[in-house]
């Protein structure tokens, strides 16, 4: 079974604009044939929630607050306006093939 | 999805406050929101702000927590002059927009597929376009129409 990647999907509610752009990345994952799952969150929760928990990596639209997050941030504004989508998936795509499943 | 009586043409507002105002005193009349929603949504605006830059546009797309909402809805205005809106990434940054889209959404993980229309329609740069060229809200209303939201 092909391996997949759990997402943290940050935005300013943790909701409305996380989920587009969860949903718009897991779709454009699934056509490569790769798996993901996301969380909504806000960006005040994002630290705790990966020192606790199993995520590969971030995705995001507001900003979050600086940390240790220990492990890839990628910004997906570019998926919102579909201005540097392509560069934004290249980064989810290097990102993916480093990480040892 | 999208009604006339949520379409603004040439929305005239001093401010981006005003217009969520203006604006959301409709989605309320329609039974769309609670009466919390509005202030919810300016609050949320100062610590995280919804201005993108879609290319050489400037939209706004306001929103708030779920439990603000009855049943979702859009509300979509085209300004009379451009207003100022803080950036959602680089929340210190000014950017002045010319369309607005009060997204009232009740169930986010259930609705994904009008969360996509909405992220097509602001993506696409032509619509956009022609939506700021529109005179009428009947105009916008066909243009709306037509992606099927």
């Amino acid at each position: 079974m092909a391996a997949s990647f759990n997402v943290l999907s940050v935005c300013g509610s943790g909701t409305v604009t996380s989920s587009m752009v969860a949903a718009s990345l897991k779709e454009n994952l699934e056509e490569k044939n790769i798996r993901i799952s996301t969380t909504e969150a806000r960006p005040m929760e994002a630290l705790q929630l990966v020192e606790g928990g199993n995520f590969d990596f971030i995705i995001f639209t507001s900003p979050l607050p600086a940390g240790d997050y220990s492990i890839p941030v990628i910004n997906a504004t570019g998926l919102l306006t579909g201005i540097g989508e392509e560069e934004f998936m290249e980064e989810v795509l290097e990102t993916i093939s480093k990480i040892k499943k | 999805m999208i009604e006339k009586d949520l379409l603004f043409c040439n929305l005239s507002a001093s401010n981006f406050s005003e217009a969520i105002i203006k604006m959301g005193n409709i989605m309320e009349k329609k039974g769309k929101i609670r009466k919390s929603y509005i202030d919810a949504v300016i609050e949320r605006e100062k610590t995280f702000p919804t201005g993108l830059e879609v290319g050489t546009f400037g939209i706004a797309i306001p929103h708030t927590d779920r439990q603000h909402v009855n049943i979702s809805a859009v509300a979509i205005a085209k300004l009379d002059k451009p207003l100022k809106v803080y950036s959602m990434i680089e929340p210190q940054k000014k950017i002045d927009i010319n369309l607005m889209f009060l997204m009232a959404i009740e169930d986010p993980d259930g609705q994904v597929k009008i969360l996509q229309k909405l992220m097509s329609i602001i993506q696409d740069t032509s619509l956009l376009k022609k939506i700021e060229m529109t005179n009428t809200k009947d105009e916008m209303y066909t243009l709306i129409k037509s992606t099927g939201l």
